[in-house]
Formats: structure tokens, sequence, C-alpha cells
């Protein structure tokens, strides 16, 4: 984690190009708040209308996106700068460094997104509900999803280690998840064969807890236990799947490839 | 300690027989220099013994570590020297590089440190620990690379085609940098290189490769760059490269 900060704060002027990107994107979405018909996410039982249920599922992809986003590309620059294949000469398991480089970028991208719904609270006049019981269901949440993101970012690096670029598939699975996660509309709106699929994702049982707790909506207990259930599901596959990807490019001599 | 022990290895990338069927041992305190044209194997032996590539027949230890079924195993009885120059993190500095790699080989962070600065003045790098790597030189990260290799003070070392990128004058640093490392250390080391001065310098075996077969193995004491070469190509030749050109053998005065 020292060594992916001191590289990170190295980019002074990403950092900061970042951060204004995150306003203009709430303003976005603050502005589009205005023409949305407000009836549909009422009955979703949450204050901060649409700009607040908006805001709050982009926090949520915003972290997905980041950490996805960066440890693709982290993992794509060792594989083209040559410190991946000294990487894996080294006596650290393999699982072990893509799982640290993972908790590095999670931490980066959450840092991200709170730094999203500070600035929408603070700019744009969100208000949300933040009693010691909802702040705690969101930390609760925002764990599950991180967990969550950490097994999704394990199996991309998987194909990232074999296929050696793997832009378009995380551009696919950060799509498929904005459009099917509730982050910009409630899944209710989908046609029911999709609106079925959108149910059954532990991104959206996430982005629905995370929101519902700090937007004064129900809380789904059993949404949450899905969710850490996915999570302690997926990152042991994903871990297995990584340990495969290694031992393939081991086995056709393409480790060192890119 | 057992060194490193090859038999019979073999190893093919699509229609290309990489290895086929070397066999090797490296002693600890032994140097052996791995010759051969381009294309001969050099760089996926050393990469099968450094575990990032996997054999596919034959056998291969480190230390009694087998590089496949106990690669971590083997690992932690290497240091490792492969890729080019740029394999560090160039937006940190040289020591900082170190320190993290010093983390991965299991050092404590203060006998990491220690290490680092102790290795980083062998390399003759003291001066610009504390810049990016992104403002050295090629030789400068070619000694960095060399220090990281000997960061976990491994007793065997794999060094592939180090001095490649280096000017004559860096390489003779370099070289220097090896040879009073392996006086202290006396540690086992297998390297490959297309350089006969340099096989023959640092040496106390050489071993050259053709089309993924051993085809030479003599002892480096007494011979000098000229027989070598001679050596090199009768035998390069008659296994049957006769396609070999005498300037793929490079000689550095």
């Amino acid at each position: 984690m020292r060594r992916d900060f001191r590289i990170n704060i190295s980019y002074r002027a990403s950092f900061a190009l970042q951060s204004v990107a995150i306003v203009f994107q709430l303003a976005l979405f603050f502005y589009l708040s205005r023409v949305v018909d407000e009836a549909v996410i009422a009955r979703q039982g949450l204050s901060g209308g649409y700009f607040g249920y908006a805001a709050l599922g982009l926090a949520l992809l915003t972290i997905l996106q980041a950490s996805l986003g960066s440890f693709s590309f982290k993992l794509r620059e060792e594989q083209t700068t040559g410190t991946f294949e000294a990487l894996m000469t080294t006596p650290t398991s393999p699982l072990l460094i893509v799982l640290c480089s993972a908790v590095y970028e999670l931490i980066r991208a959450t840092v991200a997104g709170l730094i999203l719904i500070g600035a929408a609270v603070a700019l744009f006049g969100l208000r949300l509900v933040l009693d010691p019981g909802s702040i705690a269901t969101a930390v609760v949440a925002l764990v599950g999803c991180l967990g969550l993101f950490a097994s999704l970012g394990v199996a991309v690096a998987a194909f990232t280690v074999v296929i050696k670029r793997a832009a378009a598939l995380l551009a696919l699975v950060i799509t498929g998840l904005a459009l099917l996660g509730g982050v910009y509309f409630p899944i209710e709106v989908l046609p029911d064969p999709i609106e079925q699929v959108a149910s059954a994702l532990p991104f959206t049982w996430g982005v629905d807890v995370f929101r519902a707790s700090l937007l004064g909506g129900d809380i789904d207990a059993a949404q949450l236990a899905g969710l850490f259930a996915s999570a302690m599901l997926l990152l042991p596959l994903a871990l297995v799947g990584f340990a495969a990807a290694v031992r393939r490019v081991r086995r056709t001599g393409t480790l060192a490839q890119y | 300690m057992d060194g490193i022990r090859l038999r019979d290895i073999r190893k093919r990338f699509g229609s290309v027989q990489a290895l086929d069927g070397v066999s090797l041992d490296v002693e600890p305190g032994e140097v052996v220099a791995l010759l051969g044209p381009n294309g001969a194997g050099k760089s996926t032996l050393i990469r099968i013994l450094a575990t990032t590539v996997l054999p596919d027949s034959g056998s291969a230890t480190v230390a009694g570590h087998d590089v496949v079924r106990d690669a971590m195993g083997a690992r932690r009885f290497l240091g490792v020297m492969i890729g080019d120059e740029r394999s560090h993190y160039w937006r940190i500095s040289g020591l900082r590089n170190l320190a993290f790699f010093g983390a991965l080989f299991g050092l404590p962070r203060s006998e990491a440190a220690v290490r680092s600065e102790r290795l980083l003045d062998a390399v003759g790098l003291t001066d610009a620990a504390d810049r990016p790597v992104l403002g050295y030189s090629s030789g400068m990260r070619a000694r960095l690379s060399l220090a990281r290799a000997l960061l976990p003070d491994p007793p065997l070392l794999l060094l592939d085609e180090p001095t490649r990128n280096l000017d004559p004058l860096a390489a003779a640093g370099f070289r220097e940098s090896v040879s009073e490392l392996i006086a202290e250390r006396q540690t086992g080391i297998l390297f490959a290189t297309h350089d006969l001065h340099e096989a023959v310098a640092i040496s106390t075996r050489v071993l050259v490769l053709s089309e993924g077969r051993p085809v030479l193995e003599e002892s480096a004491s007494g011979l000098d760059a000229v027989r070598l070469e001679s050596a090199f190509l009768d035998a390069v030749r008659s296994h049957g490269d006769d396609e070999v050109p005498s300037d793929q053998v490079v000689a550095r005065t």
C-alpha cells in the first residue's frame, strides 16, 4: 500500500482532475433531477428526490469503476513495465500480491466515492439521514460492496493476466452493472425479465441497502445478508481463477508478455 | 546445500522446441555462463528456474525444491535478474523500490532498509538512492536490478543477459560489481550472455546451447574469448546450425 500511495501522489494533476470530474458529474444529475418525474422515485420511500437517488447510486458506481479500472490499469502497467514478472519471482504468493493491490485500490476508490457524497451534500444541498443506526448500516453495506468489488477486481485481474487487455470486459461489467444495478433509476422501470435479472444481482442489493440507509428508506436485511454471502463466495472463486490464470501464463511462457 | 539441478528439461512453444533435453548442475560458489545464438533457449532456461515458465518435462530443482511442485520454496533460495532494466517502479526512488521488494522477500522493514542501503552502496548507487528511478541511466537501472536480486541474500543467482543494454564502460562496471559480490558471498550463479569476454571473465564454466540443446560444455579456466568463440562456432555449426553468422557472437574489446 505504501508503494501504491507513493506512486499515486506523484501524479498530482490526475488526482486534482478526478476531483473536478466528480463535481461535474454531480452537477449533471443535479440539473437532470429537475426534469425527471419524481413520482417514480417517491414510490421508493426515499428522501432526497431523484438527485439523492442518483448521487448515492453514483457514489457506489464510482467506487466500483475506480477500483476495477485502477486495478486493471495497474496490473496492465505492471505487465508493460516488467514489474509483474519481477513480482512473480519473489516468494510471496501471487494471490497475496493481488489481494494487497486490491486493498489499496479499494481504499482509494472509497475515498473518491465519499468525496462525491460529500460534494453532493456540500455543494448541491443533499440531505442525508445521519443517525448512528443509518450510518452503521451504510458502513456495513459499503463493506459488503467492497468485498464484492474485490472479487470482481481479482476476476478482472485474472483476465488481464491471460488476455493482457481487459478494457472491453471492464467496460461491459461497469456498464452492465450501471444499467441493472439501480444506479440511475429504479429497476422496477426495466422490462420484467430484465428486472428479474437485476433484482438477483448482489450489486443491486448493495446499492439498495446503502441508499436506503442514508435516505430514510426501509432496509432489507435479506439483501444485506445476501450481499455478504455473495462476497464470501465470489472472492475465493476469483482467487482460484487468478491462480489458474498465473499457472496458464507460466505454462504458455507469456507471463512477461504484454 | 544443494544448488541448481536440471535433468532433461524440455519446453515447446507452439511449433518451436525451445529446450530439448537440457541437463545442468550449478553448485554454490560456481559461476556458469549460458551461451548461445538468439533463440537457443537461454532465457527460457533461466525463466524455468525462476519459476515464471513451466517446463513440459524433466525436472528442475533449486536447493532441493522442485520449481514446479514447490515454486515458492525454490524462490526463497533465488535472486533473479530477468527482464530488462525497466522492471522497476519508475516514480519512486531506488531505495523505496528495494524496500518494497524486501517486504515481498519476507524481510522485516528494518532489515530490508539496512540491506537496501548496503546493496545500493555495493553497486555504486548511494548518491542516487533517493532519486526516482525515472532519472536513472540504463547502467544504474541494471545495477539496481542486481541489488534487488541480492536483497534476500540468495545462495543462488540467475542473471539473464544482465549487460545487454549497457555500453562497454557500464558493462565493465557491472561485471566488476558482480565479481566483487561473488568473491564476498560465494553465490552460485547461472547467467545468460552473448558476450564471450564477459563469460570468460567471470565464469568458472560455460555451457553453449543451440536450438534448445547443449552443444558444448567447458571449463572457463585457461579459456580466452577467441578460443571460446572458435569452439562456440564449431559446436553450433556442427550441430547443424550452419546459418549462424559469426557476427551473432558478440566479442567486445
